[in-house]
């Protein structure tokens, strides 16, 4: 079964844990500048979205590559950067409608989620459930629900 | 210890701003960032200064487990001879203003003198500027986030400031950061109003590391277990500090 990550931002408080655990991850320190996924606060910080890599089935990355760098993990399903072969070109950043492939200048290549081979440790951290790694296929099970909630018919009657 | 191993001295009066080694004998021997900061404000400012006086110095301070994904470790402390008391002033606040201060590579920030006209300081890892803050004297901590912010075309990075009661010397101003969080006690404000300085934005790309990774982080996750399940969480999640203003007072 393929997973993705399900976020919810009604459930998220900004406090950057999914950012201190994906740098400390892939970076070896706790460093939101090198976090693949970023948390964007609106109206003054009452909201906020995390937000990273959906991994498109039909990349734009991939396809802008010219190295062929950015290679599909057939077990998780993410896109992956091989640095050995990444150039640093950017081309991708360039390529990916949503801004989540990033430069690092402290490196050369590029970085993006590659949903920690499995095991992402953002979905982890979060203490509130905003980041849940769940079935690919069922990404809309939980708010079907809640809107099936609304057509019960007989749960109306009774109330 | 997840330190940066330097701080950053700022001189308003003469507009340097030089970095140093952290004192580690002191870092070790006052830990955390109320301890660590207490000692620096004790070995740089005359005890008989005028607290709102050039003299004085105000101290941004980060602890140990500032930027690491510790329980409440987000805390940092400003210091200063306190107006309001005459005495050492300390006062603290959450949100992500400290770390970031440590992820620019400063375990503590020291601010010395007084500045002719308003200024604010911009922090980006090595680079720290002081700049005029003629526009943003006289608004709100809300509308001077977002014109910094805007300024430096850097929605990410971290401020604290004060508002216009900082600038007029209110004796109980708070330094806010992030919008919501504010060190409110001991009139830290009003002392930053003092110098001529309206705000410190930081921003970093430097990290903290900790020496035994695996080790701390199975530590994290327990007290984040721990905390979850210990009581009085609901009141502070429902009500903020508010419900701790007996005991604060005591």
């Amino acid at each position: 079964m393929q997973k993705s990550l399900l976020i919810d931002p009604d459930k998220c408080t900004s406090c950057l844990q999914c950012e201190m655990a994906c740098s400390f991850e892939h970076e070896g320190s706790f460093n939101p500048a090198r976090s693949r996924i970023k948390i964007f606060e609106f109206e003054h910080g009452k909201r906020a979205v995390p937000y990273t890599c959906t991994q498109c089935a039909e990349a734009w990355c991939v396809h802008a590559c010219p190295v062929e760098a950015l290679v599909r993990n057939p077990e998780t399903g993410a896109v992956e950067v091989k640095d050995d072969v990444c150039v640093g070109c950017k081309v991708c950043t360039i390529a990916c409608p949503f801004g989540t492939v990033n430069y690092n200048p402290d490196t050369g290549k590029v970085i993006k989620c590659d949903l920690c081979h499995g095991d992402p440790k953002c979905a982890e951290a979060c203490p509130t459930d905003a980041i849940v790694y769940v079935d690919s296929s069922w990404t809309g099970l939980d708010r079907m629900r809640r809107w099936a909630g609304h057509v019960d018919t007989n749960q109306s009657a009774k109330a | 210890m997840s330190w940066q191993g330097q701080i950053l001295r700022v001189n308003l009066t003469k507009g340097t701003a030089e970095a140093e080694p952290l004192n580690m004998e002191w870092a070790n021997a006052y830990i955390g960032e109320r301890g660590l900061g207490t000692k620096y404000l004790y070995e740089n400012v005359d005890p008989k200064c005028d607290p709102m006086g050039p003299d004085n110095v105000l101290i941004f301070a980060t602890g140990p487990l500032n930027g690491t994904m510790a329980s409440t470790s987000g805390r940092y402390a400003v210091l200063c001879k306190s107006p309001l008391t005459g005495a050492i002033g300390d006062s603290n606040s959450g949100g992500k203003f400290g770390a970031f201060l440590k992820y620019a590579g400063y375990d503590l920030l020291l601010i010395e003198g007084k500045a002719d006209k308003p200024v604010y300081l911009h922090i980006d890892d090595d680079s720290v500027e002081i700049l005029p803050a003629d526009e943003i004297w006289g608004t709100g901590v809300w509308h001077t986030e977002e014109w910094i912010k805007s300024r430096h075309q850097n929605p990410q990075l971290k401020i604290a400031s004060i508002g216009e009661a900082g600038e007029n010397g209110v004796l109980y101003a708070c330094v806010v950061n992030d919008l919501h969080r504010a060190a409110g006690r001991c009139g830290v404000g009003a002392v930053m109003g003092s110098k001529n300085l309206k705000a410190v934005a930081a921003y970093g790309t430097r990290g903290v590391t900790v020496d035994d990774p695996a080790k701390f982080m199975e530590v994290v996750k327990d007290t984040h277990a721990k905390l979850a399940a210990s009581g009085g969480r609901e009141e502070l999640t429902e009500g903020g500090t508010h419900p701790m203003i007996d005991m604060m007072q005591e």
